[in-house]
């Protein structure tokens, strides 16, 4: 019987807040220029509807991973966000387990196929 | 006629989110929705097109409303627990004053000689318990259901927990007349009906006002 064990990542958790956490990393951004961000550097292999990215900025702004700031720019008042001290070390932890589980899988698709 | 954004901003807000997040969620994708025209505008596309696309890239009112409603955290007291806020809320807070009340005077007649000012105070004590403090309960309440666009159910149960609280834990202070020498009374006061009818009529008008600011729409 497999035992539970704690720690063990689910596939996809964790990701939009991997794809935020990077591309804030050591730059502000509001929320347009972060979906803009994601689908220039991951050449558009992500989609997903972009207005889901409010819900996961505001819940890591909730968990003190992030900070916004309001600055109005051409008449309009846009929400920046960036990375706190508690954001960076939330990115080193989640980007050690990707690179964890992508490592596993990498070697799982790079085994030969048993005849 | 309301836009999409403003839409999902009452439907967040009747969904029990935090009224400030609701409008800055709304807010953003609607900074996000003019980004994504002036883009497509500046590409070429003609503004009718580059509207309805970044309606399609920014994802359906369904998608958009669990994608916030999933963090209960984002959720306020007055949506998730409103019987907490609009039923225990008024009752708690009369007791807290009547108790701060009651020891207020206490101290004052300890530490003081009883005058004409001590009955005064008493006076000023039972004005702010039986009325100031409903009717700005009642008011409180009315701001918070009409910002959460709660039931007008939960401000009529709230105001009548309200008035009847107050209506029920009174009290007098009695100054001794002068043959009886240092004895103050502090006396609970039975309800009376005109009372309980007047703080009704305020609790009703509240809710009208509501009732009409939230059918008249944002």
């Amino acid at each position: 019987m497999m035992k539970k064990r704690d720690g063990v990542p689910n596939f996809m958790n964790g990701v939009p807040e991997l794809l935020v956490l990077q591309l804030l990393k050591g730059r502000e951004m509001y929320g347009y220029e972060l979906v803009q961000a994601i689908r220039e550097r991951t050449g558009d292999a992500i989609v997903f509807a972009e207005g889901v990215i409010y819900p996961v900025l505001h819940m890591l702004e909730r968990e003190g991973a992030l900070q916004s700031r309001r600055q109005s720019v051409a008449g309009r008042s846009r929400i920046y966000y960036s990375l706190t001290p508690a954001g960076i070390s939330r990115l080193a932890g989640i980007a050690a387990n990707w690179r964890k589980l992508s490592q596993a899988i990498g070697s799982l698709l790079g085994e030969p196929s048993h005849a | 006629m309301p836009d999409r954004f403003t839409t999902l901003r009452e439907r967040l807000l009747h969904a029990g989110l935090r009224p400030s997040i609701a409008s800055r969620y709304a807010a953003e994708l609607r900074d996000h929705c003019e980004d994504i025209v002036a883009e497509l505008v500046a590409e070429g596309v003609a503004a009718d097109a580059a509207h309805r696309v970044a309606m399609e890239r920014l994802g359906g009112q369904d998608v958009l409303a669990a994608a916030m409603l999933a963090d209960v955290r984002a959720r306020s007291w007055t949506g998730r627990w409103p019987w907490i806020v609009f039923l225990l809320g008024p009752a708690l807070v009369h007791a807290l004053l009547l108790v701060g009340l009651l020891l207020m005077v206490g101290c004052v007649a300890a530490t003081a000689r009883l005058s004409e000012w001590t009955g005064t105070a008493g006076v000023l004590a039972e004005i702010l318990l039986v009325y100031l403090q409903p009717v700005t309960v009642i008011t409180v309440l009315a701001v918070l259901a009409l910002r959460q666009r709660s039931r007008i159910f939960w401000l009529l149960a709230g105001g009548a927990v309200a008035v009847l609280v107050s209506s029920v834990m009174r009290l007098r202070v009695v100054l001794p007349a002068a043959h009886q020498g240092g004895l103050l009374v502090i006396e609970p006061v039975p309800p009376y009906a005109m009372h309980v009818a007047v703080m009704m009529a305020v609790t009703l008008a509240c809710a009208l006002v509501l009732g009409r600011w939230v059918a008249r729409g944002p």
